[in-house]
């Protein structure tokens, strides 16, 4: 069964123009995909409605096995604690240290204290940012925030992982080693997506990708499968 | 408790700063501080009406008035002077011998002047014809007809006072007052919770972005509306500290002024110590209470309408 399924979804914001239209494709367990497409084409969009910061004005949306298109909002935290998203804008709490945004998911998940702190020092200290633990985001440059958005999207093990341009404001260095980072999490079973522009990371992993024009899916590449 | 909510608690909002972050307090202080005066203003009217009942009921007051000098006379005769304190002694008499009084008393005229005071000042002369008033304490079961009936007989022309009128009167008066203080009380708590609430609504806009965020990592409602509960909580807490100490400071003032009034002018005024703890606890309380219904109510109607 797939993980995450979309069945001629349609998204448009408020009484706008359809932003994605008949999107239909589904995600497999384990899978890995690259999202690609020119800016405007609905990636973004697309990123929503995958870590539910939408829900689509048409179509069905199946994720982990249920219809959350008209699932009870009070149902929805429990299907957005199984996916980590890297937004684009990072949506890090500014008053809060790099270590306590990154510890977020897992205090919201109830996860003991203890636990939680080795966690987050340890992964912390695998992107780099050991040093700065108790920085506050507006202290951190743009690499360094966006370090630290990854390192919140991926702490709790997600099942899904969705990330918008998450190497787009780090050095190649490290981009290369958040990217094994996502590679590592996908042996081990979580499903990523990424929005990215970058050809070279697209043809260096070579996983399929999946290309947007005008809000509609138009080329689904091997490993996905059209719905 | 208190420990839990003053210890250092950690917002993932940041509720703590920015515009308007201790206006709950303030706003608190402002409600505990009217709520606490209208309580002492109620505490202080029923002491007044007990002190009166008590006072009053359970006696009687005889009031016999004085001769008039004989046709042609300008004084009083020792006769007239004699059968006067003669007739107000077996008036009192009736203590002890009648079976619906248990005390009788003339009251000396030192104390008759010191009723008539308030209206007539202490400059009185000496030859001023002042009534003779007996205070009969009666029986529980006291049959105030029969005895008025009986008092009348002696003394046809006697001034019988069972303080019913008065007692309604008075009882009435104070219970309107009272009931008028509590609705504003009533009035006082609707407005701290209107502004509670539109507070609480504020900052949910002003934090719009790191509620969506929190909701994005999975949080549930509950877990967001409490930090925001959390954070009313211990304003309000501080807002009523201070709103309470605020009100005793300007009662003991206002009691350290009206000690150079004239007292025989101010009913008797005591607060026992429950009335003090009534009047600290009840407005800390209630105000706690408040902010905590509030915040919750608030704040999760307006989440329901987030996605």
């Amino acid at each position: 069964m797939a993980l995450v399924s979309f069945s001629n979804v349609g998204l448009r914001y408020s009484t706008g123009p359809e932003i994605l239209n008949d999107v239909s494709f589904s995600l497999e367990k384990g899978s890995f995909h690259f999202l690609t497409g020119a800016s405007g084409a609905g990636k973004t969009s697309l990123l929503k409605l995958l870590y539910l910061g939408k829900r689509p004005t048409r179509g069905i949306v199946t994720m982990f096995g249920e219809d959350v298109t008209r699932m009870k909002r009070e149902q929805l935290p429990a299907i957005r604690r199984q996916i980590g998203s890297v937004f684009q804008d990072f949506r890090l709490l500014a008053h809060l240290s790099a270590y306590d945004n990154v510890a977020l998911p897992m205090r919201i998940a109830g996860v003991p204290e203890d636990h939680t702190r080795r966690n987050v020092t340890e992964l912390l200290r695998w992107v780099g940012l050991g040093e700065k633990m108790e920085a506050k985001p507006p202290t951190l440059s743009g690499g360094e925030q966006q370090r630290v958005a990854i390192a919140r999207a991926v702490i709790a093990r997600p099942k899904l992982l969705v990330a918008d341009e998450p190497t787009g404001n780090i050095d190649p260095e490290i981009g290369m080693k958040i990217l094994l980072l996502f590679e590592e999490l996908n042996k081990h079973g979580t499903t990523i997506i990424i929005a990215t522009h970058d050809a070279d990371i697209i043809r260096r992993f070579g996983h399929p990708e999946m290309r947007l024009q005008d809000g509609t899916l138009i080329m689904p590449k091997s490993g996905v499968k059209a719905a | 408790m208190t420990r839990k909510i003053f210890q250092k608690y950690q917002y993932d909002i940041a509720l703590e700063s920015g515009v308007g972050a201790n206006l709950v307090s303030w706003a608190t202080g402002l409600m505990v501080f009217f709520m606490t005066l209208a309580i002492a203003v109620n505490i202080g009217l029923a002491s007044i009406t007990d002190n009166w009942v008590a006072g009053l009921s359970g006696s009687l007051t005889v009031e016999l008035q004085p001769p008039a000098p004989a046709d042609g006379k300008e004084k009083v005769s020792d006769e007239q002077e004699k059968a006067f304190t003669t007739l107000a002694e077996k008036i009192a008499a009736l203590g002890g011998t009648h079976a619906g009084v248990t005390a009788g008393r003339v009251l000396a005229q030192e104390e008759v002047l010191k009723l008539i005071e308030p209206w007539l000042g202490t400059a009185m002369p000496a030859d001023l014809p002042l009534p003779a008033l007996i205070d009969l304490t009666l029986a529980p079961d006291a049959d105030t007809a029969a005895l008025k009936k009986d008092i009348l007989a002696i003394a046809p022309k006697a001034t019988v006072d069972t303080h019913d009128d008065t007692l309604k009167d008075v009882t009435t008066l104070v219970n309107t007052a009272r009931l008028f203080v509590m609705l504003l009380s009533g009035v006082i708590m609707l407005l701290a919770i209107v502004a509670i609430s539109g507070m609480v609504r504020a900052k949910l806009a002003i934090h719009h972005q790191e509620v969506e965020t929190l909701h994005l990592i999975g949080a549930h409602d509950e877990y967001i509306a409490r930090q925001f509960r959390h954070h009313t909580l211990k304003g309000t807490l501080k807002g009523a500290v201070a709103g309470v100490a605020a009100m005793l400071l300007t009662l003991y003032a206002i009691g350290q002024m009206t000690r150079t009034i004239d007292s025989s002018l101010l009913p008797d005024l005591h607060l026992t110590e429950k009335d003090w703890a009534l009047l600290v606890a009840a407005p800390i309380l209630a105000g706690a209470l408040i902010a905590h219904l509030t915040a919750q109510k608030t704040v999760m109607k307006a989440l329901a309408r987030l996605d």
